[in-house]
């Protein structure tokens, strides 16, 4: 068996690896709520790829952007926001009820090759667009 | 516990049934307000049913195609998929995304379902999604029909028709399926997001839904609750978007091989 073939066969397992992380990652997170018992609410985004940077976008509705923090820490991206008031829905489910939403709470894996030279962040209404460069 | 039926249709492992006898006058409409992008036709629906106080005649089930959900409202269950009705409106209400393996079925049982209980119009209320969401002020709102009759609904609103493109989900099967069976569906698309819920987008539908139905639906509370019905959606959408990435929604984007 040569390099070439070598080569191909773990391009392929490494395929293989990425997408049944994804359908792990797709099936847990079924699983798993977007709030929590300590009173954090978990977000809606999305990431885009561009051919000279990343960028993410985040919904974050009722919030009080001028508590928001964007941090990185290696290739975690950190958002955390306070909600304008809290919340309670008292009439939802068990633990549920019990809960003051209070804070909106975000770790989002990046891509290896970011490039933190280049970040930025803006704001338009409710969604965060967080800009982040990409080493080419 | 069972639901009392009062009538009962499956159609391929579709169960819709109706728990009370109604009388809905004509011209009849059923609203479909299924998710989709940006939950336009689901946050639609729901205002409607709660701002008129729709009454809930029946629902929608599938022990086959859907996930075992049982919804309690009041400490009642209640199916994933229910039917309110008021006059001669009556409104399709899901509150569980589509899996994707239950949208022929479920497109195909909707489509029989209001055929064989002789709805007049099937209006399908839901979003198209554009990459520039963000940046639009206010999203605008396209028409398509299956038939003449069905266009008339909007002749006089001076609305830009959906000329060319793909429609990808439950709301492309029920047009076809409308088209071969003479039905008359009305398809409203407002521009939005696909990952993101849109009140401003979902308001924007019910203004002109009103106007096609003659009744008033006042969108002043639905966008006074904006952030606070897209807080409550968060998960529904974030199974939407899966269902939608599943169905091949990304076609959406791609332009038609013989557009003209």
């Amino acid at each position: 068996m040569g390099f070439d073939e070598l080569a191909r066969i773990r391009r392929r397992l490494r395929e293989l690896l990425g997408e049944y992380e994804t359908v792990f990652d797709e099936s847990w997170s079924e699983l798993r709520p977007m709030w929590d018992v300590d009173g954090t609410l978990e977000p809606l985004y999305s990431l885009y790829e561009y051919s000279d940077k990343y960028v993410v976008v985040v919904d974050l509705p009722g919030a009080d952007l001028s508590t928001l923090s964007v941090d990185v820490k290696g290739r975690r991206l950190v958002i955390r926001c306070r909600l304008k008031e809290e919340l309670s829905f008292i009439k939802w489910g068990t633990i549920q009820r019990e809960i003051r939403f209070r804070e909106y709470v975000k770790v989002i894996e990046l891509p290896e090759n970011i490039d933190l030279s280049k970040f930025d962040v803006e704001r338009k209404d409710s969604l965060v667009v967080i800009i982040i460069g990409k080493r080419i | 516990m069972s639901y009392p039926h009062y009538y009962e249709e499956v159609f391929d492992g579709i169960i819709i049934f109706e728990s009370k006898a109604i009388d809905i006058p004509k011209p009849s409409f059923l609203i479909l307000g299924l998710p989709d992008a940006g939950l336009v036709g689901s946050i639609s629906a729901s205002h409607m049913v709660r701002t008129l106080k729709m009454e809930e005649y029946g629902g929608i089930e599938s022990y086959r195609f859907f996930p075992p959900v049982a919804v309690i409202h009041d400490g009642k269950p209640h199916a994933p998929i229910r039917l309110f009705y008021k006059d001669n409106v009556a409104v399709v209400v899901p509150e569980i995304a589509v899996p994707p393996q239950a949208i022929y079925p479920l497109s195909m049982a909707l489509v029989e379902y209001a055929q064989k209980r002789g709805f007049d119009y099937v209006v399908s209320i839901t979003g198209a999604p554009v990459p520039n969401r963000m940046n639009l002020e206010k999203p605008r709102l396209y028409w398509l029909a299956s038939s003449d009759k069905a266009a008339k609904l909007v002749q006089e609103l001076k609305l830009e028709e959906f000329k060319e493109g793909l429609l990808v989900g439950p709301y492309a099967i029920i047009l076809k399926e409308s088209v071969k069976r003479r039905l008359n569906n009305l398809l409203l698309l407002a521009e939005t997001y696909m990952e993101f819920p849109d009140p401003e987008a979902a308001a924007i539908v019910l203004e002109t839904l009103s106007k096609v139905l003659g009744i008033q639906v006042d969108v002043k509370k639905l966008l006074e609750e904006a952030e606070l019905i897209k807080i409550k959606t968060r998960e529904l959408m974030r199974h939407t978007t899966q269902s939608l990435a599943k169905m091949g929604k990304g076609y959406e984007y791609q332009m038609p091989l013989l557009y003209a």
